[in-house]
């Protein structure tokens, strides 16, 4: 079993709302996402183009001032466990979004690989308005690395 | 079948996808995870790369043999971009209102699967139809790399 040792923390930044930039999204950055992905171009009654709602996770940015800091010794592979994103309000072609980052929470778990951390964050997508119109729940794993070539 | 009418116990029409090498650099294009990939810089100019702007595991076979994979993998969340759209291509008038995936294992660049789905509760309320839907990503194998739950709104009816 690989050996994983202490977790640190920035423990000052849990829950704590920094704010990680603003985001305006375009035709063009519509019409790249659906082409990747299959997704339909769906418009509302007036025709405005509707963003998909993962579209969004494209978006996600947990890149902020003061970072979490999460280290687990000896697990140097950090991979994306989960994500959940609940959406409030339809955003629009041309729609700017702000952006905000809170450090949630952090855990450990240890099964057959051995011990893991877990990572939380919450990204907040607020319109002109501040009104809240969809929230991303992401869950990063850290752990030691399998055996290459896997 | 109109929209409408789906039910519990419904099945997705089972959606064959590939995700490959483009589509990963065009997503990772749109995030600006590449935008300033390889710009050069002065000595002593500070870099502000986003976190995967250098060699990773998603770009660089090497890097992700280093971290244990066969090959390049795919970023987790675009998995949820997948089942959205087999939700969107199967009910066309639907919105999905959330969406909450657990990715359990590496989705490999250029592997083909399946996105697939069924609806296990349904609410009717004055002017819409609620769906929640349990989704997954399968393999040629069987296995399912990636699992979630929706919650889906068919309106007005």
């Amino acid at each position: 079993m690989p050996e994983t040792g202490d977790l640190t923390y920035n423990k000052e930044m849990l829950n704590v709302e920094q704010p990680n930039g603003s985001i305006t999204i375009t035709k063009d950055h519509i019409q790249t996402y659906c082409d990747a992905t299959g997704h339909p171009i769906s418009q509302d009654e007036s025709g405005r183009i509707e963003v998909p709602v993962n579209m969004l996770n494209v978006f996600f940015n947990r890149s902020v001032q003061v970072g979490s800091d999460v280290k687990l010794e000896g697990a140097s592979v950090g991979l994306n466990a989960g994500r959940s994103i609940e959406v409030f309000d339809q955003v629009f072609e041309g729609d700017t979004l702000d952006r905000s980052a809170i450090f949630k929470e952090v855990y450990t778990k240890t099964g057959r690989s051995g011990t893991m951390a877990f990572e939380v964050w919450e990204i907040l997508f607020k319109n002109d308005n501040g009104e809240l119109v969809a929230r991303a729940t992401d869950s990063m794993v850290y752990r030691a690395p399998g055996k290459p070539g896997k | 079948m109109d929209d409408i009418s789906i039910d519990v116990g419904d099945e997705l029409d089972l959606m064959d996808w590939v995700p490959d090498k483009d589509m990963v650099a065009s997503l990772m294009s749109l995030s600006g995870w590449l935008s300033n990939f390889g710009d050069e810089k002065d000595d002593n100019e500070e870099s502000n790369d986003s976190p995967m702007s250098g060699p990773n595991r998603f770009t660089d076979i090497k890097s992700a043999q280093d971290e244990g994979f066969r090959g390049l993998i795919v970023p987790g969340n675009y998995g949820m971009m997948a089942m959205e759209s087999a939700v969107k291509q199967w009910i066309p008038s639907s919105t999905i209102k959330k969406l909450d995936c657990v990715f359990r294992q590496p989705l490999m660049q250029g592997d083909q699967v399946q996105v697939g789905g069924v609806v296990t509760d349904r609410v009717e309320e004055l002017d819409k139809v609620i769906l929640e839907l349990d989704l997954y990503i399968m393999r040629d194998d069987g296995q399912r790399p990636q699992g979630g739950t929706a919650i889906v709104e068919i309106g007005s009816i």
